[in-house]
């Protein structure tokens, strides 16, 4: 059991790590308050299921919605404030969604809220049952950013990144592809949080706070953010540390600050980025297995 | 007639003025060279065209059409291509991706046309033509940040002919290239106009300019103080106060 609560744990991580990613690693905005629409798809589902009987499955979709029309919100912010500014300015969202959600009596103040078990088609999720929905929400996620990346939005998202100019140069509307990157992003860690909050069966304000946003964003930071496979690693290997550094409880936070430190100096593309030393080396042994293969096979015919 | 038409164009930054009435005609298929010392406002009057800012007067008619006041998108997708002066590649994407990014410009304008695959055969075959042109092939995997300015200077060229325009305008496209370069660029531009583009260029460098353009306009403090064939204006006495200083009566 202990294994598949650290799993489903792992999962939720993955998919804002992968949900981040779209927003700081595609189109290149700093946003540090990630936590914030985590926690707005968190709320959104208890209250939902909770106070007006909405089911699961249709309270999974609605959560991410809310938490996508927010995360527009703070999309239109980010036209107006830039790099740092902007960095600050999410900072400052997620302080206030944290803020509201613990003062604010409707969300259970600083009690938090319980949340009523999810049921699907009757039958209620055991932890068995919240990993398998983890997992497929995760591919279907990779498949759309697959799809993303390889689309002329990839391109756009891209563009943008590298140089607003150079991309309003060639047509790209700047303003557009940014609002929808950020609706994508927090709508895809709006579904995280509804997970999170059925399986935890319980929130509060402090699980969705800066600290929160801090340990996603470096997830997908030392993973290797604007790809997909670095948040989807870095959100294990950072998922995982806790469990592994256990026996030194004290020092947790102290070894999590190192390795952040550590990726940032030597590897700033993170540890599976494009130009990584890792990745750099997965790639060469990969090409050499497959150069050594066709050399066989061209023996091979060769021969016969 | 007139491609490009640019009536009493005027951008003030507080109280200086980098462009200041400026009017010209630019003719469909012509070189035409905007010269003039540092801080003549050459770079403005190009930002100013292409909606990087937005005019305080005058206006621009691309085949009569109004366009002033349009953000720099919105100008591309009309057809007005560019070149920057300080070179702006898509540093960490591949040269491929790069070209491939532009010949999608129509692309861009609907949200769910833009989820459709961008590497189709038509797109990557049409990126590799534009390279070949540029003298690039070869480099398509390369990420554009590793390229030498030379070489990012070419691609930025591509980039720009990817949205197929009726215009470019090319900021100091000579700037920081070696001889041999610069001769292949002109013969590549000349190319280009007999193919029916027009190029609108900033050029620091006189022989460069001499060779390749087929009319000049002269800008000092924002203000266009001579316009004509390189030749005369070689031999415009405003002209060349402008570069050298007035010559003192009694020097």
């Amino acid at each position: 059991m202990y294994e598949v609560v650290v799993a489903i744990n792992v999962g939720i991580f993955i998919i804002l790590a992968l949900s981040v990613n779209i927003i700081t690693g595609y189109v290149g905005q700093p946003t540090l308050g990630h936590a914030a629409f985590f926690g707005i798809g968190a709320y959104a589902s208890a209250i939902l299921t909770g106070r007006y009987g909405v089911p699961f499955l249709l309270a999974l979709p609605l959560s991410s919605l809310i938490s996508g029309f927010i995360g527009t919100l703070l999309g239109l912010a980010s036209l107006r404030v830039r790099d740092d500014f902007l960095a600050i300015t999410t900072i400052g969202i997620n302080f206030v969604v944290v803020a509201i959600f613990q003062y604010v009596p409707y969300f259970g103040a600083s009690f938090g809220l319980s949340v009523c078990p999810a049921y699907i088609f009757g039958i209620k999720m055991n932890y068995i049952g919240y990993l398998y929905l983890t997992i497929f929400l995760i591919l279907l996620i990779i498949f759309f950013l697959k799809k993303l990346e390889r689309s002329w939005f990839g391109l756009a998202m891209g563009g943008i990144r590298n140089d607003e100019g150079a991309a309003a140069s060639i047509g790209i509307d700047i303003k557009k592809y940014k609002i929808i990157a950020f609706i994508l992003g927090t709508a895809i860690a709006g579904i995280a949080g509804c997970i999170y909050a059925h399986y935890m069966t319980f929130i509060s304000s402090v699980d969705f706070a800066f600290l929160t946003s801090i340990t996603i964003l470096s997830m997908a930071m030392v993973g290797g953010s604007g790809t997909i496979r670095g948040p989807i690693i870095g959100a294990i290997f950072l998922g995982l540390a806790p469990e592994v550094f256990r026996f030194a409880m004290e020092y947790r936070m102290l070894i999590y600050g190192a390795l952040l430190v550590l990726t940032m100096r030597f590897q700033p593309e993170g540890l599976l980025g494009e130009r990584s030393y890792l990745w750099m080396t997965i790639k060469k042994l990969f090409r050499e297995t497959k150069d050594i293969k066709e050399i066989e096979s061209g023996a091979k015919d060769g021969n016969s | 007639m007139a491609i490009l038409k640019i009536e009493k164009l005027r951008k003030y930054f507080g109280g200086v003025k980098a462009v200041d009435g400026v009017s010209v005609e630019v003719e469909r298929g012509e070189i035409l060279g905007v010269i003039g010392p540092n801080g003549a406002g050459k770079t403005t009057f190009f930002n100013t065209i292409c909606g990087v800012y937005r005019p305080d007067g005058g206006k621009i008619l691309l085949q009569n059409r109004e366009i002033q006041g349009l953000t720099s998108f919105q100008i591309a997708r009309l057809g007005i291509a560019r070149t920057f002066q300080i070179v702006k590649p898509f540093a960490d994407m591949i040269v491929l991706d790069n070209i491939i990014s532009a010949i999608g410009i129509n692309r861009y304008k609907s949200i769910w046309g833009s989820f459709r695959n961008c590497r189709t055969n038509e797109a990557i075959s049409k990126a590799k033509e534009l390279l070949e042109m540029v003298e690039l092939e070869g480099y398509e995997q390369e990420k554009a940040g590793a390229l030498s300015l030379g070489y990012i200077k070419r691609l930025e060229i591509a980039r720009a002919l990817g949205i197929n325009p009726k215009i470019i305008m090319l900021d100091e496209p000579c700037a920081g290239l070696s001889h041999d370069a610069m001769e292949e660029f002109i013969q590549l531009f000349k190319r280009l106009t007999t193919e029916g583009l027009t190029i609108m260029m900033v050029e620091h460098n006189m022989p460069t300019a001499m060779a390749l353009c087929d009319r000049m306009i002269v800008l000092d403090y924002g203000e266009k103080i001579a316009e004509g064939k390189p030749k005369e204006i070689q031999e415009n006495e405003k002209v060349i106060e402008a570069y050298l200083g007035k010559e003192e009566e009694n020097a």
